[in-house]
């Protein structure tokens, strides 16, 4: 008898039959296919080969961009946070020197028969901080030697030498002052205490100043400024605040302690005091 | 057997280079730029059963139809239904074929034909408006000529399999041959006269 069907025939039949009716049911019950349940060869191998890799790889560089700009971000942030403490700080500074500018106009408006020199200070060395500092007015600026310096508080020194664009200052701290001056305290009966400056305790941060009239009762808070008499200042420069005093043994004069004023140790601008300062 | 393996290892390599030139390159359907179908599997399948039986072309192409339906496109039963058709004409073409030249422009045709119906069946049910003229032009076109190259090297593979099989098979067949000598040359010796006489004289 004559076969109708080869092996390869029947195992083709037999693959085709199965398929067709695998295929069959899955259309018939999913209304689709099998390859389209997710399960076929291309879409593992696709998935693995491609679509894994590549959403790996997509996910890696997204975070590794979003780290990035989270480190651009961060550099920018704390660049902004820097700028904005040197802004504080600057407007701190500004701040500090628009005040200082406004209390010299005060003075300058204060003493309007006064001549006055603004200038600024050039330097003040870490050395030197209590004993002198440098101005930006010279003899151009018709700076002399003698001259007052006051900042906005009130007397801090005198120029003590002068060169042609900048000065320098012997401050009231030093005690190296080329001369002394009278000063006077205001009494609340009206009258005034004279004396004169005497000198700076550095251990108590206060200068001395004697009073001629040892009966005077001087209370600490009273005001201490330039006298003007005697010609070397011009009168009613603030010198500072009395803090005490004691009795001297001989009871012809008293030493009152007098504060400095406030900005003494820290101060840009100056005004310098020609009127009333003897010539050289 | 090997040669079974090689052959569905073949087939399964030529499907997985549709679909991964398909997900390269994607067709374009708003026919605005230039698409390529790709059809190795299709050309290794006209390939293969260029020779066979009538019987075997037709069940070799529904298995190759029904396998790329279940397992590579969602397509069923279009290609289970398409592929025997198409395998009993690229036979029933090569028996008319004497040479490897027209034997290509024989197999460039069906890859036409093959893209050809399905765009005629949607256009026929309405599921594409696009007219022949263009799709021709932006999918077609290109498609031929990059399947022209690739009947070239499915041919040019097809025939150095052949060789290759046609060697191996001699091969076997002659190391067959060797190890059955020795016992035909002992036969042989067994009933030669000349050995008889030998024995004797030994005797």
């Amino acid at each position: 008898m004559r076969r109708r069907f080869t092996k390869l025939q029947k195992t083709l039949i037999l693959f085709i039959g199965f398929f067709f009716l695998l295929g069959s049911l899955m259309l018939s019950l999913r209304q689709n296919s099998i390859s389209d349940l997710g399960y076929s060869a291309w879409t593992y191998v696709k998935y693995g080969l491609f679509d894994s890799p590549a959403v790996s790889i997509s996910h890696a560089l997204d975070d590794f961009s979003n780290l990035w700009h989270s480190y651009q971000d961060n550099i920018y942030l704390n660049e902004q946070l820097a700028n904005q403490r040197s802004y504080q700080t600057l407007y701190a500074q500004e701040h500090n020197r628009n005040l200082e500018l406004q209390g010299l106009l005060e003075m300058k408006n204060a003493l309007p028969e006064s001549t006055q020199i603004s200038c600024q200070v050039l330097s003040r060395p870490g050395q030197t901080w209590n004993q002198t500092i440098t101005v930006s007015a010279g003899s151009t600026s018709g700076v002399e030697v003698g001259m007052a310096v006051c900042s906005a508080n009130g007397l801090v020194g005198m120029v003590s030498s002068v060169e042609t664009t900048t000065s320098q200052v012997t401050l009231l701290t030093s005690n190296d002052l080329p001369n002394s001056f009278a000063v006077q305290i205001s009494m609340d009966d009206g009258s005034t205490v004279e004396g004169v400056f005497h000198g700076y305790d550095a251990d108590q941060n206060r200068y001395e100043i004697r009073l001629f009239d040892h009966e005077a009762v001087v209370l600490p808070g009273q005001k201490v400024a330039t006298s003007g008499k005697g010609g070397t200042y011009a009168s009613g420069l603030m010198v500072g605040t009395v803090t005490g005093t004691i009795m001297n043994d001989d009871a012809v004069v008293s030493t009152v302690y007098v504060s400095p004023v406030e900005d003494i140790s820290g101060f840009t601008y100056v005004n310098i005091f020609s009127q009333g300062t003897p010539a050289p | 057997m090997k040669k079974n393996f090689g052959i569905i290892f073949g087939f399964f390599g030529l499907a997985m280079l549709d679909s991964i030139f398909s997900y390269l390159t994607p067709i374009d359907f708003t026919y605005t730029h230039f698409s390529i179908a790709w059809h190795f599997y299709l050309t290794g399948l006209l390939v293969f059963v260029r020779d066979k039986p009538m019987m075997n072309r037709f069940l070799i192409g529904a298995m190759a139809g029904i396998v790329r339906d279940m397992f590579f496109t969602s397509t069923f039963p279009f290609s289970f239904l398409f592929y025997p058709l198409i395998a009993l004409a690229a036979g029933v073409y090569q028996n008319k074929a004497r040479s490897i030249e027209s034997a290509c422009m024989i197999y460039i045709s069906l890859i036409f034909c093959a893209d050809l119906f399905p765009f005629l069946f949607q256009k026929l049910i309405g599921q594409t408006t696009v007219s022949f003229v263009s799709w021709f032009y932006h999918v077609e076109l290109l498609t031929l000529l990059v399947g022209g190259l690739v009947v070239i090297m499915m041919t040019y593979i097809d025939i150095v399999m052949d060789y290759f099989y046609l060697f191996q098979s001699r091969v076997i067949k002659k190391s067959q041959r060797g190890h059955r000598h020795p016992k035909r040359e002992l036969a042989a010796s067994m009933n030669h006269p000349q050995t008889d006489n030998r024995k004797r004289r030994f005797r």
